[in-house]
């Protein structure tokens, strides 16, 4: 039984992560159906900011990751500007190739500057822990875990009680619609981008001290933040971090109860059922598709 | 009120709007017919400033609008219907309704709110279900919550693009009054319909078009009795050819 509930407890406290690693990627997917394939390279960028900020100024990296919001925000206006909005007018299609690219270089430009030795921070509660009775709770994990609920929270808050939230659900699912009302479709992208972007800045301090990381790590991060943002549902913030928490449980279970070589492949074949039987993803409503726009 | 002159417009390297005028008066409803692919709705979405005009213009009590961005338009008290699909159907209806007075946000919720309980009493449906996905929405119901979000801004002028498309008869008559109400509150109506008994019967004035350009135009009455009318549906009417300077 203890076995069991701290296997949850491990699972649940990573699932936390995942979902804030896969937030930014949540709004621009999900929202504007853009698949911004420098999430993962973004994600990396954040954490070495954080690591730079650790290592030069000792700035906690949680701390360093609301110091580094405010220009990642604006990297995300310039990607929007310069990149997403020139390549949508061509085809809609070509921002997947786009942002391909773009992360490749990132990549590139990111071991230009740090090199491609492995990273880490090392705050404090990195490798401590809290005790309830036998149960171990890793403090890393649920810092990382409660800063992934509050962006959701913030995120949540914004799309769903404010004039720019409505604007962002118009404009993605009706833009000619929304100009009828003032809204225009351009600019809402770029603040989606802003708080696609800004919000890399929190997963990238979890990933700086919860995880090791290279230039190349993106590759994995890329892959694991897609799974959450399909299986939570398109655009479905709340869905997206109850997707983490599931995907985290489920590796956690098999990684106790099959085998550490099963981890990755369970979660995979979670998807794909998940998608058969509910392919608006798990935590999204249907709407009448005889009347939809 | 509105007042377009030598409009021509069109999408690409196609110009579907070939000259046209046309003149609606405060307070009317005005109705503009014609076959598929006449210019019926570019012409709305020309004065709503979604598509830019290449020649002509458009004025609104004498300000010209002509190629001014949507913002610009509804801030001159213009506002549209769109066609089809003009809800955000993840937004509930008081969310959709509310959207309706976006440019004027910054004036605090309680207007807005204010404003949202006026247009309960004329459409019902806000009152009853605001907290609804407009997505789970009846057509009908749809439009309900599209003219009342027209009307949060309390404009000079809606622009109606087939109000009546694909509507059930009890819905047909919904939106006539509806649109009798709108026109009764001193909104002055410009709509484009493909139903032609049901635009003329309601129209104080209407246009004919035909290949992006007018055919006809006179009160309802006199269109509706006018023996040529059926030649522009099927074709006898000849465009003008050459763009206005």
């Amino acid at each position: 039984m203890t076995e069991l509930l701290q296997t949850l407890i491990f699972g649940a406290l990573i699932g936390g992560v995942y979902a804030l690693m896969a937030t930014g990627l949540t709004l621009t997917f999900g929202v504007m159906k853009i698949v911004n394939m420098t999430q993962g390279a973004l994600l990396v960028l954040s954490a070495y900011l954080c690591y730079s900020l650790w290592v030069h100024f000792g700035i906690d990296p949680i701390l360093g990751a609301f110091l580094i919001t405010a220009p990642m925000g604006l990297l995300g206006v310039a990607l929007y500007k310069l990149v997403i909005e020139r390549v949508q007018r061509i085809d809609h299609g070509l921002t997947i190739v786009a942002t391909f690219a773009l992360a490749m270089i990132a990549e590139g430009l990111i071991a230009l500057a740090w090199g491609p030795n492995t990273r880490a921070t090392t705050p404090p509660y990195f490798n401590r822990s809290f005790r309830i009775g036998s149960l171990v709770v890793p403090q890393a994990q649920l810092y990382a875990c409660l800063l992934a609920i509050g962006v959701t929270v913030v995120l949540q808050l914004v799309i769903k009680r404010s004039w720019l939230g409505y604007a962002i659900t118009a404009a993605s699912e009706n833009p000619e619609g929304a100009r009828l009302v003032g809204v225009e479709p351009v600019r809402v992208g770029a603040w989606i981008f802003a708080i696609s972007v800004a919000s890399t800045a929190f997963g990238g301090a979890a990933l700086s001290f919860l995880f090791q990381f290279v230039p190349d790590s993106q590759d994995v991060w890329i892959g694991l933040t897609l799974s959450v943002v399909i299986l939570g549902g398109l655009g479905s913030l709340a869905g997206a971090f109850a997707a983490g928490l599931l995907l985290g449980v489920a590796e956690a279970m098999t990684t106790t109860y099959v085998s550490v070589r099963w981890a990755t492949a369970v979660p995979t074949l979670m998807i794909l059922i998940v998608l058969t039987i509910r392919p608006q993803g798990l935590f999204t409503r249907a709407t009448r598709q005889d009347l939809a726009t | 009120m509105i007042h377009i002159d030598g409009l021509w417009a069109g999408y690409g390297g196609l110009d579907i709007l070939r000259g046209v005028d046309l003149k609606v008066e405060q307070g009317t409803i005005n109705c503009i017919v014609g076959p598929n692919g006449a210019g019926k709705s570019t012409v709305l979405k020309t004065i709503s400033g979604i598509l830019a005009p290449r020649a002509g213009s458009i004025a609104v009590d004498g300000v010209q609008l002509g190629g001014e961005p949507p913002a610009a338009i509804l801030r001159a008290g213009v506002v549209q219907v769109p066609q089809r699909h003009g809800l955000f159907t993840k937004l509930t209806v008081r969310e959709n309704v509310l959207m309706g007075a976006y440019i004027i946000r910054r004036r605090g919720r309680k207007q807005m709110d204010g404003r949202y309980e006026e247009l309960a009493e004329i459409f019902p449906l806000l009152a009853e279900r605001p907290h609804v996905l407009a997505g789970s929405l009846s057509g009908g119901q749809r439009r309900m919550v599209e003219f009342a979000r027209a009307m949060m801004l309390d404009p000079k002028i809606v622009l109606l693009d087939e109000p009546t498309l694909g509507l059930d008869p009890i819905s047909l008559a919904i939106i006539r009054d509806s649109i009798l109400v709108m026109n009764g509150a001193g909104t002055t109506i410009l709509m484009v319909e493909q139903n032609v008994r049901f635009g003329l019967s309601l129209a104080h004035h209407a246009t004919v078009m035909s290949a992006g350009s007018v055919a006809l135009a006179g009160s309802a009455q006199d269109i509706a009795d006018n023996p040529h009318l059926m030649d522009v549906f099927f074709g006898a009417a000849s465009p003008r050819t050459e763009p206005a300077a």
